[in-house]
């Protein structure tokens, strides 16, 4: 068989948008992910009770239910009760749930692991709750937090491929529009791994060297 | 209106899908374990271009979306060495070899945490390498890599719903069949959403309650 680079140079200017795409939507949903799993994680702590069993509840259904049906359900099943979205947004919308999910569980997990007596003594110094996470907790965390924090960005963009499936028009699927119009699933498929390859791996660089500057 | 009546009727295709999505993470959990073997063996071994070749490997699974992985073998294997694989069989192989990839690791924690002097006691019987593997390491072994590969497994349930996209009929396939039939996507989607929550909750909190509970040999 023969690989036809002459589809990948003629059709890069697609790929180049799949590639804005997906690295937009990842931008919009990762920091607001990380966000929300924050104010989760923080909420359920000082909410204690019933806003805690809330977080517990979303956590588990997110992490227990695939990736592609979360997706399926905000897209074809959410209109059904009124709520309606574009491809794009529901897209966004199900990386932000996956992320808030995750990322509050890399968070509670790094806070669970300070010792208790850390926070009887920032409440001993008269620190409020948010000042004690704020000087006392949170800086503790980093070195848990920023390594798992540069895997789930890295899981993310991986993930993002699943979007395809509704037709967001990011990297995967755009690849699948032009294997519709130049039948060379062997070049563009190939192309597309290597695309992925080099970004997570750039990723994942760019966090080890953060990891070192601190 | 939300109405479960019609979907509830459509039962039979829920428990089709739901096997066939079971048999597809059984098997690749499986061959998944066969694969990272041969990875281990690979990476552990003198020759350095084979360990080169499988750390490169590791790293393009890591590296690469599982649904790309699973378009490759589907889409681009045929086109490259002119094998035509039906999707429930691609699908398999897909997830096997990206299976393999983290069972290696699996593997390799397991083994470093069977204590040496386990391997030098078996040789100071005078058993042999057979029986050292099979009867001394390999029932350690399983003990170790039993929780973290029950884990993989609630990994692989969830990957195998991404071969709904080649036309495998498991259990997100089902309910996208289910939802167009009956014009019905809030309750067919829920559904599904439900079995899946109910079978990998279960499976991943067995498993926590796993390790908590199965003793593991020190020395």
């Amino acid at each position: 068989m023969n690989f036809d680079i002459t589809v990948l140079t003629a059709n890069w200017p697609l790929f180049a948008w799949g590639l804005a795409e997906t690295l937009c939507v990842c931008l919009v949903a990762i920091p607001c992910g990380f966000a929300i799993g924050t104010v989760l994680t923080l909420g359920a702590r000082l909410g204690g009770g019933a806003l805690q069993g809330v977080t517990r509840v979303y956590v588990e259904v997110v992490r227990n239910v695939p990736f592609v049906l979360q997706v399926l359900l905000l897209y074809f099943a959410l209109p059904a009760i009124g709520i309606r979205m574009g491809a794009q947004s529901a897209g966004i919308t199900a990386l932000v749930c996956y992320t808030a999910a995750y990322s509050s569980e890399i968070l509670r997990g790094a806070l669970a692991a300070i010792p208790v007596g850390q926070t009887e003594a920032a409440s001993a110094l008269g620190l409020s709750e948010l000042q004690s996470f704020r000087h006392v907790l949170i800086p503790q965390t980093r070195h848990y937090i920023v390594p798992a924090t540069g895997n789930l960005a890295i899981t993310l963009v991986k993930e993002s491929a699943v979007l395809s499936v509704i037709s967001v028009p990011e990297l995967t699927y755009v690849s699948q529009d032009i294997i519709g119009r130049t039948f060379a699933p062997v070049e563009v498929f190939t192309a597309l791994a290597l695309l992925y390859w080099t970004l997570t791996a750039l990723l994942s660089a760019a966090f080890a060297s953060s990891e070192k500057l601190r | 209106m939300i109405q479960f009546s019609s979907t509830f009727a459509e039962l039979d295709q829920f428990l089709s899908g739901a096997t066939t999505t079971l048999c597809v993470a059984l098997l690749s959990a499986l061959f998944g374990l066969g694969v990272g073997f041969g990875l281990l063996l690979l990476r552990t071994g003198r020759w350095a271009p084979l360990q080169w070749l499988a750390r490169l490997y590791l790293s393009f699974v890591r590296g690469t979306p599982l649904l790309v992985q699973i378009f490759l073998i589907y889409y681009a294997l045929p086109g490259l060495v002119g094998i035509d694989l039906p999707p429930f069989s691609a699908g398999v192989i897909a997830l096997s070899l990206n299976s393999g990839a983290f069972a290696s690791e699996i593997l390799r924690g397991g083994l470093s945490a069977i204590p040496r002097t386990q391997f030098d006691a078996a040789q100071a019987l005078g058993l042999s390498p057979f029986d050292e593997w099979f009867r001394v390491i390999l029932p350690q072994l399983a003990r170790l890599i039993l929780p973290p590969m029950l884990n993989e497994l609630v990994l692989l349930v969830q990957g195998s719903a991404l071969l709904s996209v080649i036309s495998v009929v498991d259990l997100t396939r089902a309910a996208q069949n289910v939802m167009n039939a009956t014009y019905r996507p809030f309750e067919a989607l829920t559904s599904a959403a439900f079995i899946y929550f109910i079978g990998l909750f279960a499976l991943s909190h067995g498993t926590r309650a796993l390790r908590r509970k199965v003793p593991v040999a020190r020395s």
